[in-house]
């Protein structure tokens, strides 16, 4: 794979330096000494960019994709020109002693056999039924980042008490490993492969019809990275939202005023906006207040796939929840990783913030009172 | 076919890292299945390392330090036991057995009992065979 | 140079922390020991209480840096014959006894395997053999082997036997023609640190020691449970060499009698709760009895060590051994229980003596020499025992440790570092070793020269070296790779050197044995090479691989050759590190004018020094203004204050009085200080900052203190005595008021033996009742005024539960009598715990975030060995504000405190170690987990163009990385133990090097 490859499958030499990418990029707002169009231009020039600041600091948000003219797959070429930077010696700031990465390392050379189900009471799944819950890396993180406020088995737990409630005992994969997600958002293809390749056989031998995640990234590298499963892939968000179209969904009161932030997974990535706003303003007592960027305009929680978190990130974080302030006094999130970096941001020096941090799932699973 | 294991030891410049010294200027004798790694504290030890020699091919780890109370920086031992407690739980988790992880406080002074921290920890690394033996899905 | 030196006699922990104080302060140190090694009795100590820290791991460091200091001559072997001239221009003559190996000697023990000849190592209390050329243990320093002629077969060539000749494979190493040689030097003044001596259990005829095999010296003892003695540690019978069921330790075996040694010896009661505690670390279900006359765990920590002991089912009898016999297989210690009043012969398997410690041997013929006077017990005497306890009677000669009666480490090391105050008066001369330390070197691609040691045998009798070597070579980035007989060699050295720069070396590795022993060496001579020494790497192949893999050949060479793989690994990441220096504001505060903060004053300024004093109060003096006479000599405490008052106007100290510390910003050596006074507010620099801040009393709420008229504290009762005669009334003393009880379980330290001189001088005309729970009268006179106190009638009972007070009575359960005693009393007299200064301590830990013990003392850096300095550096600690003491514990700290503010202010700019935090900003999102986790308080978040950042004060930074493993996103760097290091060094232990 060369640059020119790169630039091609991605449109990047279509790129007519019209900026609109740099004004929009979150990194480039917060700092960043480099922008989507330069590093486009420096790519068209075939500079070297294996030390571009902008190639591991990219959130690949995808923010910059909803305007561009020249419908440029930035994101996508931040991700080959990842891999190429590997080839040449280049690597990210990996996060927390690149703990996360690791594993995910150590999942792919396939010479464990995972024991992350401990938490997880049987009782609320089933053993052959033909929906399953996605469970992810949660319960490692969880692990891992305990003293960072790392809270998302609690998440996984809330799905399958709102799944119950919808009348689904859903099955749990006990040999699911990793998605690959992070690893292929760091240009780690043969980790991506060999996770991809375990978790095909894992789906196709459980014979389910059905997949939901809590989580957006194993639903979006599932839905568009992952060759096609034959099996119906969902967001949680969907499922209860279907049920409250069917009218078969019902909810206790909850006195909230809440605003709802959009992960880029969930929404730019997969069109998800609707569906957990639907369920949020059916529940009576909840007030449902935007922030002054949200939907397609959404801005990001300030990192992504465990690397490069930085002063830009704490900056980008804080602006954020200045707009989350200014909304409500509680922001929503609909993502295990967006919770865990707010948490993160809470805990830190400078926070100053008057906001509390809820899991969509969770808020569900306490209001929902079933069928 | 004979199989001899892999295993890093980290060892703080105070205690444990002197007591390898002493161990050695007495002559106890231990099996050469160990690589030391010099650290200047047990709390430098990042549970990235460790992850990150099981991921290479390690078969045991073995964090050495000094006795508790005893740390050269007041109390990095501390935030050491704290971290293995947390991998003891993680590694767990990834499959791996926790037990491949050690945690020992060897003295300057204690030659005899590194000598004797690392036969034992060999031995158990030994029974347990290789860290991919047949515990793969 | 010799114009400015200093003698320092003695060369264990006392005369080390002396050497070292005075040669940071850049004067220059004769450091002269009579055997052949340094380290003293520390060296055989196993543990040290009250924190089991392991005695040679704290003390080594220590000798080292001794040994290789610029400024220290260390002459081992060595005794002052005489002294001439006075203080500021004495004439010493040493007598330096030959070794008969020289320096060459590498340690490699290959002699000592040939050597014919063995007896009991001295070391091991002769629990263990040496031969007549040996090495008492392994750390010993400096490590060239010793002959012991009196035991070589070739004593004056009567035989021929020269096996370690032989043996030995280094040229020009051991020499039989070595002459003894007399040194004359030129002193400005001296200290002793000649430590003391032990009385022989002999003599000590009912113990049976000598008698009975089981009879055993708690240093003996020691050895046996030593990791490195002659048993490895393992507990077990000298006759039977089973493990002991049962011990019964025996306390004040000699001391407190008059038939031995009157004094109390200080050290035994801890020791012995150590000893204990470490026989039940070692047998679980061994039983222990300790039988005791009062356990005086009077130091910081000591009393919870004391509650630990009995909490671990330790026995603790009162009542002081009469004989042991032996019975069959055991053995029968005699005692009378005196708390229950019944003679118990209580069988047991061993029985640990702790006999009296004495003077040193020669003590009379070393006080002839200096001609200096000695004690009624023997010791040194003390110019002063209140308030020149650390003077000898002679100007100019200093004294420290046991030199002047019985001590703890932590008590001798502080009165170590006040004797180096004194005695660098004298020396006006500030010298420190200039190093030029090379920047260059990690330009360009790494090209690594590897040197592979042979070790004589040590190595090369397991390990392939050469094929070790050949691999090396072929390893990448490595450009030079050869095999070397010694690799520390002065040939070798020359070799290293002369490669590094034909060859255009930039990282070079040694495989050969420790950095810890040799690290330095190497990286002098990459310093010679000019290339900066942090470019050096070193393989242990030798301690931790040819020594313990010797029955493995083949095996320890592929593991040599990873150890080097590994090092090349590390090496290709390796950086210059320029250690960056900071300057230093040439002046010293003072905080608190009583006597420890007068004494660092006037320390600092008969040095020269710029001082300031700040005092809170209007007047200086602080508590020796409330006090009468002083025990144990009664002299008068205002008089002792007078004199100093008078030194202090002679002399150039700034004094603010009425004056506190508002605030303090900076760090070691720059510190801005806020003082508010009557005249406003002013902020100052200063280097260094002394902190003498003294203490605050307990106010009683017990005993009807606030109801009754007459109940009054110790203190008010100096008061009244400095008033006028007391008179026919009856005077109940009670002691430990709060202090050793549930809420505040410290002992006060100063309390009983006070209190006993107050009781012995009102005893005259009253009545006098004296309440005791232990009598911890441990200083020096104090053992001998309970003595007068009882020969005066004073009557004492032992308290468990409290006793109680109507006004009239005292309530009491005593002990010895086993009876509810109902005691008229006039004046209940209460003597008051001390505590901390609380106001003040409160206004540290929010200036300086200096960390508390439990009852709220500032923390020293070391309990045994920093009892001056803060954990922060360039804040040191003088008297009570880390703990009760006495007064003339108070002066020596302070004194201490004083010679590590001038070892500081000797130097215009302070070198910071390389190996230190680092912060790339651009990863930092500030988020302060590195700054809660630094033990130092070396990490601030701070302001920065457009944000924050962690900011790592290098100064303050000691390197343990805590923080490095706590930043969530890789901002923290540690210098020279980079992640990216230790990662390397891990894949290339599994093969894969970059």
């Amino acid at each position: 794979m060369t640059l020119q490859d790169s630039m091609q499958r991605t449109n990047a030499q279509m790129c007519y330096s019209c900026g609109k990418c740099t004004a929009h990029c979150p990194v480039v707002r917060v700092g960043a000494s480099e922008s989507p169009r330069e590093m486009v231009e420096r790519a068209q020039l075939g500079r070297d960019l294996t030390n571009d600041d902008l190639v591991w600091n990219c959130l690949t948000c995808k923010l910059c994709q909803n305007y561009c003219p020249e419908d440029v797959d930035f994101i996508g070429f931040i991700r080959e020109v990842r891999g190429l930077s590997r080839d040449n010696g280049g690597k990210p700031e990996y996060t927390h002693g690149e703990m996360m990465q690791t594993m995910a390392r150590i999942f792919a050379s396939g010479k464990f056999k995972q024991n992350k189900l401990e938490w997880l009471d049987r009782s609320k799944t089933s053993h052959d039924g033909e929906v399953a819950l996605w469970i992810g890396c949660g319960p490692y993180v969880d692990t891992a980042l305990k003293d960072h406020g790392s809270d998302q088995v609690n998440i996984s737990n809330a799905a399958l008490d709102v799944l119950n409630m919808l009348g689904i005992k859903p099955r749990v994969l006990d040999e699911e490993v990793c998605c690959g997600h992070d690893a292929l958002w760091i240009g780690e293809d043969e980790t991506f492969e060999a996770l991809m390749d375990k978790n095909l056989e894992v789906i196709s031998r459980s014979e389910i019809t059905k997949l939901v995640f809590t989580c957006p990234e194993g639903y979006e590298v599932m839905k568009h990275e992952y060759p096609d499963m034959g099996i119906e892939l969902a967001h949680i968000s969907e499922v209860v939202a279907d049920a409250v179209d069917d009218g078969v969904a019902t909810f206790d009161k909850m006195e909230k005023k809440v605003t709802y932030q959009d992960p880029c997974r969930l929404g730019r990535f997969l069109g998800i906006y609707d569906q957990p706003r639907k369920v949020l303003e059916h529940i009576p007592g909840i007030e449902l207040v935007e922030m002054e960027h949200s939907g397609k305009r959404s801005r990001c929680c300030g990192v992504s796939a465990w690397i490069n978190c930085n002063q830009n990130s704490k900056r980008m974080q804080m602006e954020r929840l200045e707009e989350a302030e200014n909304a409500a006094p509680t922001l929503v999130t609909n993502c295990p990783k967006c919770l865990t970096h707010f948490n993160c941001v809470k805990n830190e020096d400078g926070f100053d913030k008057e906001i509390e941090f809820m899991d969509w799932t969770v808020l569900v699973s306490k209001t929902l009172r079933g069928v | 076919m004979s199989w001899d294991p892999q295993i890093l030891v980290f060892a703080c410049n105070w205690c444990s890292y002197g007591g390898a010294d002493a161990a050695g200027v007495s002559r106890f004798q231990y099996p050469p299945d160990v690589q030391i790694v010099r650290v200047m504290c047990s709390g430098r030890v990042d549970p990235g390392f460790v992850l990150r020699a099981f991921n290479k091919g390690a078969d045991g780890v073995l964090v050495t330090g000094c006795h508790l109370g005893d740390c050269h920086y007041q109390d990095g031992n501390y935030k050491a036991e704290k971290r293995v407690e947390m991998l003891y739980t993680l590694l767990g988790q990834l499959g791996i057995q926790s037990e491949r992880l050690g945690l020992e406080w060897i003295s300057a002074a204690e030659g005899q009992r590194f000598a004797n921290v690392i036969t034992d920890f060999v031995g158990k690394i030994r029974r347990l065979g290789p860290a991919n033996g047949g515990e793969g899905p | 140079m010799s114009a400015s030196s200093v003698l320092v006699i003695g060369g264990g922990i006392a005369g080390i922390q002396a050497s070292l104080d005075l040669a940071n302060a850049g004067a220059h140190v004769y450091l002269i020991e009579k055997a052949p090694f340094l380290g003293g009795r520390m060296a055989q100590l196993f543990k040290t209480f009250p924190t089991n820290d392991c005695s040679t791991c704290i003390e080594a460091p220590l000798i080292v840096e001794a040994h290789r200091h610029s400024n220290i001559d260390v002459l081992v072997d060595s005794e002052v014959m005489t002294v001439a001239g006075k203080a500021g221009d004495f004439k010493v003559k040493v007598l330096k006894k030959p070794k008969y190996v020289n320096d060459n000697c590498t340690s490699c023990g290959d002699c000592f395997d040939a050597c014919p000849e063995a007896v009991p190592n001295e070391f091991d209390v002769g629990l263990k053999l040496r031969k007549a050329i040996y090495l008492p243990f392994p750390q010993a320093v400096p490590s060239t082997y010793t002959i012991d002629r009196d035991l070589c077969l070739n004593k004056g060539h009567l035989i021929a036997c020269e096996k370690c000749l032989e043996a030995c494979e280094v040229e020009n190493c051991i020499d039989f023609e070595m002459k003894a040689e007399m040194l004359d030097l030129d002193v400005v003044s001296i200290i002793v640190a000649c430590g003391g001596s032990v009385l022989d259990p002999r003599s000590l005829e009912n113990y049976g020691y000598g008698k009975f095999e089981n009879v055993i010296t708690n240093m003996e003892f020691e050895r046996l449970v030593s990791a490195s003695g002659p048993t490895e540690g393992e507990l077990i019978e000298l006759e039977g060499m089973e493990s002991p069921k049962r011990i019964t330790f025996v306390l004040c075996a000699g001391s407190r009698d008059v038939n031995f040694q009157g004094y109390c010896s200080r050290v035994c009661c801890m020791n012995s709760i150590k000893e204990a505690l470490l026989a039940k670390e070692h047998l679980k279900d061994v039983e222990i009895t300790l039988l005791y006359m009062d356990i005086r765990s009077f130091g910081k920590g000591f009393e919870e060590y004391y509650n630990r002991a009995k909490e671990m089912g330790i026995k603790f009898v009162r009542g002081k051994a009469s004989d042991v016999t032996k019975e069959e297989e055991h053995l029968v210690v005699r005692v009378e229980n005196t708390e229950e009043g019944k003679i118990e012969d209580m069988e047991t398997d061993m029985v640990v003596l702790a006999p009296p410690l004495l003077p040193a041997e020669h003590i009379g013929d070393l006080a002839k020499v200096l001609d200096i006077k000695l004690d009624d017990d023997g010791f040194f005497k003390m110019e002063q025992v209140n308030v020149l306890p650390l003077r000898g009677t002679k100007e100019g000669i200093f004294l420290c440790g046991v030199a002047t009666g019985p001590k703890d480490i932590a008590d001798s090391v502080a009165e170590a570092s006040g004797a180096a105050s004194g005695a660098l008066s004298y020396a006006e001369k500030r010298e420190h070793p200039i190093v030029d330390i090379p920047e260059k070197g990690g330009e360009g691609e790494p090209r690594i020269g590897v040197f592979v040691c042979h070790c004589g045998n040590n190595i090369a009798g397991v390990v392939d070296v050469e094929d070790v070597a050949g691999y090396a070579g072929e390893l990448p980035n490595v450009v030079h790779s050869e095999n070397t007989l010694f690799a520390c060699a002065d040939s070798t050295i020359e070799d290293i050197i002369n490669t590094i720069r034909e060859k255009d070396l930039n990282r070079i590795i040694v495989a050969a044995c420790s950095p810890k022993t040799h690290g330095d060496l190497f990286m002098d001579a990459l310093i010679e090479a000019g290339i900066n020494p942090y470019l050096f790497e070193m393989s242990n192949i030798r301690n931790q691989c040819s020594w313990v893999h010797a029955d493995e050949p083949e095996r320890a060479t592929e593991k040599s050759k990873t150890l080097i793989r590994m090092s090349v690994a590390r090496a290709n990441l390796a950086e210059p590190l320029i250690a960056e220096t900071s300057s230093v504001t040439k002046s010293a505060l003072i905080v608190g004018g009583g006597i420890a903060g007068l004494t660092a004053a006037l320390d600092l300024n008969a040095q020269g020094i710029d001082v300031t004093l700040i005092e809170k109060q209007e007047e200086l003096g602080g508590r020796l203004r409330e006090l009468h006479k002083l025990s144990p000599e009664g002299i008068e405490a205002s008089k002792l204050l007078t004199q100093k008052m008078k030194d202090l106007l002679k002399s150039n100290v700034n004094v603010m009085t009425s004056a506190t510390l508002d605030d303090v910003k900076g760090y070691v050596g720059n510190f801005q200080v806020t003082i508010k006074s009557l005249e406003g507010v002013t902020t100052k620099d200063f280097g260094p900052i002394i902190l003498a801040i003294g203490s605050d009393l307990y106010e009683p709420t017990e005993f009807g203190y606030e109801d009754y008229e007459n109940v009054i504290t110790n203190l008010e009762l100096e008061k009244m005595m400095e008033e006028g005669p007391i008179e026919g009334k009856t005077i109940s003393f009670i002691q430990c008021v709060g202090a050793r009880n549930e809420e505040y379980p410290g002992c006060s330290r100063y309390c009983c033996e006070t209190g006993i001189h107050q009781a012995a001088q009102v005893a005259e005309d009253n009545k006098v009742n004296f309440l005791y729970k232990d009598m911890r009268t441990f200083g020096k006179g104090a053992e001998e005024n309970y003595k007068i106190a009882s020969e005066k009638g004073v009557r004492f009972f032992r308290w468990t539960e409290q006793p109680e007070f109507d006004g009239n009575e005292v309530k009491v359960q005593d002990v010895f009598s086993d009876m509810t005693l109902a005691l008229p009393t006039d004046l209940l007299v209460l003597s008051v715990a001390m505590r901390p200064n609380q106001e003040t301590v409160e206004k540290l830990v929010e200036v300086l975030k200096v960390p508390l013990s439990e009852e709220g003392f500032l923390m020293e850096k070391h309990v045994k060995l920093g009892p001056v300095e803060s954990s922060i550096a360039g804040v040191y600690l003088a008297g009570c504000v880390s703990g009760p003491k006495r007064l003339d514990e108070s002066v020596s700290s302070a004194s201490g405190a004083a010679a590590k503010a001038a070892a500081l202010l000797s130097k215009d700019e302070i070198l910071v170690s390389p190996i230190v935090a680092f912060v790339r900003e651009d990863n930092c999102r500030w988020c302060a987990r590195c700054s809660e986790v630094c033990p130092y308080s070396a990490i601030d978040i701070v302001e920065i163009e457009g944000g924050k950042v962690a900011w790592v004060n290098g100064a303050m930074c000691t390197g343990c990385g805590a923080c490095v493993v706590e930043c969530p996103t890789k901002a923290m760097i540690l210098k020279g133990f980079k992640d990216e290091q230790i990662e390397a060094q891990i894949d290339a232990m599994m093969g894969e090097l970059a």
